[in-house]
């Protein structure tokens, strides 16, 4: 089934002929804007022929549009000043930053225990006095009398051992003042003697007397056997080696970095803790720019009397220890 | 995007972007925050961005964070309702150049940016579509009618004749 359709009229556009232009015919403004495209080289086609005709057909529309192809804005002087803050660390980098950092602040770490570190000692030594005498407090209810009566009757039963106790070796050190004071007794008697006159309360004043007892504890089972054992603590017999004793006192720290330098620097002469600590201290200045100072005075031989340390947050001054005599 | 690319496009782009942006928006301070603003918007999606297509990215999203700030300050000028009476001015300068740039700072914004991305940089009209959202006759236009401003301010303030 097929549906009528429309066929178009032959009418026509009666001013048809009148509505045509030329491109002559284009007002400042349309020609402008043509122009432009033109200079911008952005016409195709039909659009870029009839142009070049309407340039052809009017030279001063070419001189016209031939002037925009001069209105180019070049880029001026301007530098981004926060370019530099928006670079981001590489990895590697990031990471050896931040292990520099670690580096330095157990340096840091470092540096501060070996300087605090023979102050933690000392305050340890002088803590330990009162300790000391409040033991002596209480014992002082022991009469001197019954002490000896007690030990003569544990020397009685403990007879044949005493006597066979080695006298040579034996020492009785008595730590005042930091001094050792070694008395060789050739006698249990002596030592008992010695101990007991020691125990005057004119023998002993504001110093502490620490009795040591090691290598022959075993040996002495008058001393273990005893009550009052426990109240002679701390005592210990040893054979001293000032020199041991000496290395022994010094700090681990400064003992470890000593070994390691003399095993790096292949010398025989140790590390001074006051040397680390100051050089660390320089290094981490440097690289944190903080401003940490370490100072030893010295009197006028030249031996080492306080070491100070200042910063922005700990300023102390710290006596030297003197190790060794 | 690698961490070394991500660099690359600071030190390669960063002025770039950071003109473009000062020479539409007028403001030094802003262009700089919203160039850092833009970085840092790259820096938390670097993995997910083509090396290749990093510059268009940068523009297209400084840009429209330009936009959204002078919406905030209400200084979005409707280039529909812009009026150029003040766009002729006494102009003595002897660098076209520079007479230009300050003829530029007549424009309205989107005329100017388009014509900025346009001789600074290169873009095509279809690139410079992408970055603004603005279809390719829109840049068409707002490109031309630029133009066709900045050569009538230099006519009329006596730099051409």
């Amino acid at each position: 089934m097929e549906f009528p359709r429309l066929t178009p009229s032959g009418d026509s556009l009666p001013s048809g002929r009148r509505l045509f232009r030329r491109p002559e015919e284009l007002t400042d403004d349309q020609f402008d804007l043509l122009a432009a495209a033109w200079a911008d080289d952005s016409l195709r086609g039909d659009s870029l022929a009839e142009t070049e005709e309407a340039l052809a057909a009017s030279p001063e529309r070419r001189i016209r549009a031939e002037s925009f192809r001069k209105i180019r804005l070049s880029p001026l002087n301007d530098r981004w000043e926060g370019r530099n803050r928006m670079l981001k660390a590489a990895p590697a980098a990031y990471a050896m930053r931040r292990t520099l950092i670690v580096t330095l602040t157990v340096a840091a770490t470092l540096a501060a225990m070996v300087i605090l570190g023979p102050l933690v000692t000392k305050s340890g030594t002088r803590s330990a006095a009162p300790a000391v005498a409040e033991t002596e407090k209480v014992d002082e209810a022991i009469t001197i009398a019954e002490a000896q009566t007690m030990s003569e009757a544990l020397i009685a039963e403990a007879s044949p051992v005493i006597r066979t106790l080695p006298a040579e070796g034996i020492t009785l050190v008595k730590q005042q003042n930091n001094i050792d004071a070694s008395v060789t007794s050739s006698s249990p008697d002596a030592i008992s003697e010695e101990w007991a006159g020691s125990r005057t309360p004119e023998s002993h004043t504001s110093d502490a007397v620490i009795v040591t007892m090691h290598d022959f504890a075993g040996e002495l089972p008058i001393l273990a056997a005893a009550p009052e054992a426990s109240r002679l603590a701390p005592v210990e017999l040893k054979a001293v080696n000032p020199v041991e004793a000496a290395e022994r006192d010094r700090n681990w720290i400064v003992r470890g970095v000593s070994m390691l330098a003399r095993a790096i620097t292949k010398e025989p002469e140790s590390v001074d803790g006051y040397l680390i600590a100051n050089a660390c201290i320089r290094g981490v200045n440097r690289v944190l720019g903080w401003e940490m100072e370490l100072e030893q005075e010295k009197n006028n031989e030249g031996e080492p009397l306080t070491t100070n340390f200042s910063s922005s947050l700990l300023t102390f001054s710290a006596p030297v220890k003197k190790t060794y005599p | 995007m690698t961490i070394k690319e991500y660099n690359n496009a600071v030190r390669e782009f960063g002025d770039h972007v950071y003109r473009f942006i000062l020479r539409s928006i007028k403001d030094s301070h802003r262009a700089d925050d919203i160039v850092q603003d833009t970085y840092e918007k790259l820096w938390r999606c670097v993995t997910e961005i083509e090396y290749g297509a990093v510059k268009s990215w940068l523009f297209s999203t400084a840009y429209n964070r330009m936009i959204d700030v002078i919406r905030k300050d209400s200084r979005l000028v409707d280039v529909e309702y812009y009026d150029d009476s003040s766009l002729y001015a006494e102009d003595n300068g002897s660098d076209l150049n520079e007479v230009l740039h300050r003829a530029l700072e007549t424009l309205p914004q989107a005329q100017r940016s388009v014509i900025l991305l346009r001789d600074y940089e290169g873009y095509s009209y279809r690139e410079i579509a992408e970055i603004t959202g603005l279809s390719e006759a829109q840049v068409k236009t707002y490109i031309f009618r630029g133009r066709v401003a900045l050569r009538n301010y230099l006519v009329k303030t006596s730099v051409w004749q």
